[in-house]
């Protein structure tokens, strides 16, 4: 592998990560407001 | 209220990633390559500020630890077990994209050096952390050994700091960047620090919301059980009577 195929690589599972655990956060939310609207 | 406040939320997420992918497209096309490693040192425009903010992470942890030790106050808790969870993240993609690095700069995925093995050591530490939690079942008890936990934690920062500076390491310690380099890394580091700190934040607010979820219904069944006793009371009262 090139010096920038191994940079290409860990920028994309960076990327993965840090926006993929956003996504989890924000799917949290949006799971609390169900619950709660199914709750009242 | 609530709209501008939601308005200010999406406004936030949408400049941070702007931001980064607008930071993104500079490294690979506007940023000049580094004559000694080529391309592979790329991938400091994204560990640097990485690593800078796993530190400024755990220093939330141990502010808002001592904090609870301090006030007691189940908010900190919240605090510090979500700058934990948002830490480890970090720290994963700092051991990552150095790990990649030293497979394309020096060979081997992993050296046991100072710098290297304080890295690890501070990632284990904080996912121990999140790992010991659930452990404990008394919500003050878990509170109060995750904050003391925390404070002790935190004293590996420091000597992840320090390490490439007192101790001879493979890790490199001084930093000689061009001017459009150093612009990277400050294009990187504005939305790196944006996404850390509103994670931070963004899942201490949803612990907020489900502790106080929890509370307000435990609260109410307390209540439910004293007014039955109450009522089978009144009525035993009023039978005898």
């Amino acid at each position: 592998m090139t010096g920038l195929q191994f940079a290409i690589v860990a920028y994309t599972l960076s990327t993965i990560a840090l926006f993929g655990y956003a996504t989890r956060v924000w799917l949290g939310f949006r799971s609390f407001a169900r619950r709660q609207g199914g709750d009242a | 209220m609530k709209l501008m406040k939601n308005t200010l939320i999406t406004a936030y997420w949408l400049t941070t990633v702007a931001l980064f992918i607008f930071a993104l497209v500079l490294v690979f096309t506007w940023t000049p390559t580094e004559s000694t490693m080529g391309d592979v040192q790329k991938i400091f425009y994204l560990h640097f500020p990485v690593a800078i903010n796993t530190f400024l992470a755990c220093l939330v942890n141990f502010i808002a630890s001592l904090a609870y030790l301090w006030t007691r106050r189940r908010k900190y808790d919240d605090l510090a077990v979500a700058s934990a969870t948002v830490g480890v993240l970090l720290c994963t993609i700092v051991l990552m994209t150095g790990m990649i690095w030293g497979k394309s700069a020096w060979g081997e995925w992993w050296t046991w050096s100072p710098r290297l093995t304080f890295s690890l050591l501070l990632w284990l530490l904080y996912a121990s952390y999140l790992m010991v939690r659930p452990s404990i079942e008394s919500t003050t008890r878990r509170a109060l050994v995750a904050a003391v936990y925390g404070v002790v934690a935190f004293l590996d920062v420091p000597l992840v700091w320090l390490s490439v500076r007192l101790m001879p390491d493979i890790h490199p310690n001084t930093i000689a960047l061009e001017p459009k380099m150093w612009l990277t890394v400050a294009a990187f580091a504005l939305p790196v620090t944006m996404l850390s700190f509103g994670l931070i934040f963004s899942r201490y607010a949803l612990y907020r919301r489900e502790n106080d979820r929890v509370e307000a219904r435990q609260q109410e069944e307390e209540f439910n059980e004293t007014a039955d006793a109450a009522a089978t009371l009144y009525h035993q009262g009023g039978l005898t009577s």
